[in-house]
């Protein structure tokens, strides 16, 4: 057979003179995004993989039997029911929130195909969107055997169909990524920020969460996918390239909206797996070392590359580093009924680790989770407890993540109102604030839970608001893994006695 | 409490579901099938682009949820099927290139390939962004799956022609060299190159999808991969008509989803009979002429070329594509008939 890049090149340079139409027609800037330049600003691009649909197939069909072959031998029922309970309710998180955004990004990934600047680009952006189509197949046929045994798995599936108060959260994160955006901004939102930047997070951390965890599946799940990502992901490079020649301020201003808006997602994605939902001793690192290493290290390399600035938050992000995901995961511990997963309270052990690795803040955050296990104290543990240890008051949401209010810390909240057009908006952190202050006209008109409750769109009783708004029932809301009975728990209040 | 034997969506069909249906089903969440209506999460900047081009169609069906793939492709089905096909063509190039093939080829053949198969990676790569629009406007999540893997085929077969231009090319040093001049300018390709530049704007899904689908591509696709390879065949290459015939079986299956598609639309609404009808008569002229501009090559008329003519071609394609629409209870526009 001939080399790839004998032939390759005859395939991949195919735009012509538009004569018929116009070429802003044909690329309206609403869909291919700013700047609106004509081709001969972007008949350069080029990326390095240069992948042949002959190779693709081939190579994405031994992937797959790959995949399956290792449920077949390590990924059935019998060995998902040997996980620990901390980590299978990880794997819910990460089950409800991976396969329909991944599906968001086919669409995403089409607009390239479709309103990329360049056909290299279109062509590259094609095996994107089949790439995501793979990794919506995937999850959702591995995790469909669980829900017969744990009807939580059934959020594989419902989690983006419900509203959810995290669920919209994640619509309102991805339906701007991805499923309602032009091509520009999805290759440097998604491509660039999500897929180079923070993909190894997922994709790298999880996996090692996975693989000391004994969740072979979920592991090479993730790996598989993984390497579909780190091709795809080459797009946002060389869009960048031309947009910086062009616009260097809107480049700065994408990567930092989009920086700041996955740091939120992922913070609570990963961040909660691996220093909550991960046994202690199956833990390798504490978020914030993988954060620090994996993520951190290597963005502001890519920014250098670019001649471009740290994000003018970096000094809050650095600080939210120590605290956001602690803050978050006590906060949804409080409210773990408006869940479809379980937690737990880190044990005295864990506190100590958690310590060590947070020196900063972790104080004020001991002293939450104290207050957590003192309430368990005087109701004693059980199921019929769950609800006496339980916020009842509806926390506030962030007009712009439309996550509760949790930045700062359990001594200096950071969150800050806005009055425009004579409506009150309120957002848990400055970033937030300036993304909403930015394009306005995309957030404004959302209505957060408490809004709708309070228009009478959603329930204003919790339990009715669990059920036929977050879609929640009796067997599914989230609770107590052990119903606050653990060892040291009970231990302390025996000795107490 | 009886225990939940598969996803909440799935429950009703009160049975197991097979494979397709676990990884196909409601993918898309802003459509109203879900629990949380018809809604985008925020204002995104394509709120009104999706207004005017998805939910303000005239094509209208209460679920597109309901739509099948007749070959239920999964994304592993997919890249089987697609692999077993490229090992099949990887052996055809193989043999060309160890049995001096080229080498034997008439010079009036190599001149039709310069001139008629060469060029079509530009049409080829324009029909592959079509696909792609299809796939992102379309309001279901099966509709979504099957434009995308018709994008991935279309960059197949412009892969494939890219590669045989290339081996042609060792034996021929710069042959079909001027592929894109012959896009742009040769009046045999223009018709088709204002057709597709017509199509790129064309940006209400349904219509795109109806003017790409059940016009354009069938004619083309056609012509271009059936009757091309008798034509080859007659010519002394029977190795293209055995690559044509692997590219054509994607062909195929692209008419058979559309009519699946077409299929359950007039089902769910006697309504879109009409507009399915209205949009054939607007893009029927159009796709026809761009199909008459390659008859020359089918009538033995090419410049330079001299070959017999391939008798009853325009005739053939006729009764092929009434025999397409009559299926869904369709018909070609009068003014678009080939012999008129």
């Amino acid at each position: 057979m001939l080399n790839r890049d004998e032939w390759l090149p005859l395939a991949r340079k195919l735009d012509w003179d538009y004569t018929y139409v116009r070429e802003d027609e044909v690329f309206p800037q609403v869909i291919s995004g700013h700047p609106w330049l004509p081709h001969s600003e972007w008949k350069d691009w080029e990326e390095s993989f240069k992948t042949s649909y002959r190779e693709y197939v081939h190579n994405q069909y031994e992937k797959d039997m790959a995949v399956y072959a290792v449920r077949d031998a390590v990924g059935r029922l019998e060995n998902i029911q040997k996980l620990a309970a901390p980590w299978l309710n990880s794997l819910k998180v990460h089950a409800a929130a991976l396969p329909l955004a991944e599906f968001t990004g086919v669409i995403g990934s089409l607009r390239g195909a479709r309103f990329g600047r360049d056909s290299a680009w279109r062509t590259m952006s094609t095996f994107g969107a089949l790439d995501e189509y793979r990794h919506t197949q995937i999850p959702l046929l591995l995790f469909h055997q669980l829900v017969r045994w744990d009807s939580q798995f059934d959020w594989a599936h419902k989690f983006y169909h419900t509203n959810n108060w995290f669920a919209i959260a994640a619509r309102h994160f991805f339906d701007e990524l991805t499923l309602g955006q032009n091509a520009i901004e999805f290759a440097i939102g998604t491509n660039f920020v999500l897929e180079t930047g923070f993909t190894n997070l997922q994709f790298v951390g999880l996996a090692s969460l996975a693989r000391e965890s004994s969740d072979h599946m979920f592991e090479r799940m993730v790996t598989s996918i993984q390497t579909d990502e780190a091709r795809h992901a080459q797009i946002g490079h060389p869009v960048l390239e031309v947009l910086m020649k062009h616009d260097p301020e809107y480049v700065q201003y994408l990567l930092d909206k989009w920086f700041w808006r996955s740091w939120r997602t992922f913070s609570i994605l990963t961040g909660v797996s691996t220093d909550y939902l991960t046994a202690l001793e199956q833990r390798p690192y504490s978020f914030k070392e993988f954060m620090e290493e994996w993520i951190i290290d290597q963005y502001v390399r890519m920014l250098d590359e670019f001649g471009l600035k740290k994000p003018w938050y970096w000094n809050i992000f650095e600080d939210e580093l120590d605290i956001y995901h602690h803050m978050i995961y006590a906060s949804a511990y409080t409210y773990r009924a408006t869940l479809w997963f379980d937690f737990v309270i880190p044990s005295p052990a864990e506190r100590k680790w958690l310590r060590q690795k947070y020196p900063k803040y972790w104080d004020d955050m001991d002293a939450v989770w104290e207050q957590v296990i003192e309430r368990w104290r005087t109701t004693g543990p059980g199921a019929a407890n769950e609800f006496a240890v339980h916020g009842t008051v509806m926390p506030t949401f962030c007009d712009l993540c439309q996550l509760p209010l949790s930045g700062g810390s359990p001594r200096k909240n950071t969150a800050n109102v806005l009055t425009r057009d004579g409506r009150k908006y309120i957002f848990c952190s400055e970033p937030c604030r300036w993304i909403f202050l930015r394009e306005p006209e995309r957030y404004a008109n959302h209505k957060d839970l408490v809004k709708r409750v309070l228009s009478g769109e959603a329930p204003a009783e919790f339990t009715n608001l669990l059920t036929e708004y977050f879609r929640l029932t009796p067997d599914t809301w989230g609770k107590d893994v052990y119903h606050g009975a653990y060892d040291w728990l009970e231990a302390k209040k025996a000795s107490v006695a | 409490m009886a225990q939940q034997k598969t996803y909440w969506h799935l429950l009703p069909q009160k049975r197991m579901p097979t494979e397709y249906e676990i990884v196909t089903s409601k993918l898309l969440c802003y459509t109203g099938e879900g629990f949380t209506g018809k809604r985008f999460e925020l204002d995104v900047p394509l709120l009104d682009w999706y207004k005017r081009f998805q939910q303000d169609s005239p094509l209208i069906c209460a679920s597109w949820e309901k739509f099948r793939d007749p070959r239920e492709t999964t994304y592993t089905k997919y890249t089987e099927i697609q692999r077993d096909k490229e090992i099949f063509v990887d052996g055809i190039l193989e043999e060309i290139d160890s049995s001096g093939y080229d080498g034997r080829l008439l010079p009036r053949w190599l001149h039709v390939l310069s001139r008629v198969f060469a060029p079509f990676r530009y049409p080829g790569h324009g029909l592959q962004m079509l696909a792609a629009y299809v796939g992102q406007m379309a309001p279901g999540g099966r509709i979504v799956i099957a434009a995308t893997l018709q994008a991935g085929d279309e960059m197949r077969r412009v892969q494939r022609i890219a590669y045989r231009v290339r081996q042609l090319q060792h034996i021929y040093p710069g042959f079909a060299s001027d592929s894109k001049a012959r896009w742009q300018t040769d009046a045999l390709w223009q018709p088709l190159r204002m057709a597709i530049e017509k199509l790129l704007i064309c940006y209400d899904w349904a219509e795109a999808f109806v003017a790409l689908n059940l016009v354009l591509k069938p004619l083309i696709d056609e012509l271009f991969m059936n009757h091309l390879s008798d034509l080859a065949l007659r010519e002394g290459d029977y190795l293209l008509g055995r690559i044509l015939y692997s590219l054509n079986e994607d062909c195929r299956w692209h008419r058979e989803w559309s009519q699946a598609l077409t299929r359950m639309v007039i089902e769910d609404s006697s309504h879109n009979v009409g507009t399915l009808q209205g949009w054939i008569e607007k893009w029927h002229p159009v796709a026809a002429r761009a199909a008459q501009a390659v008859a020359p090559l089918f009538e033995g008329k090419l410049e330079d070329a001299q070959m017999p003519p391939l008798v009853g071609v325009a005739q053939k394609l006729d009764k092929f594509y009434r025999g397409y629409l009559s299926d869904m209870g369709l018909q070609p526009s009068i003014s678009g008939t080939l012999l008129s």
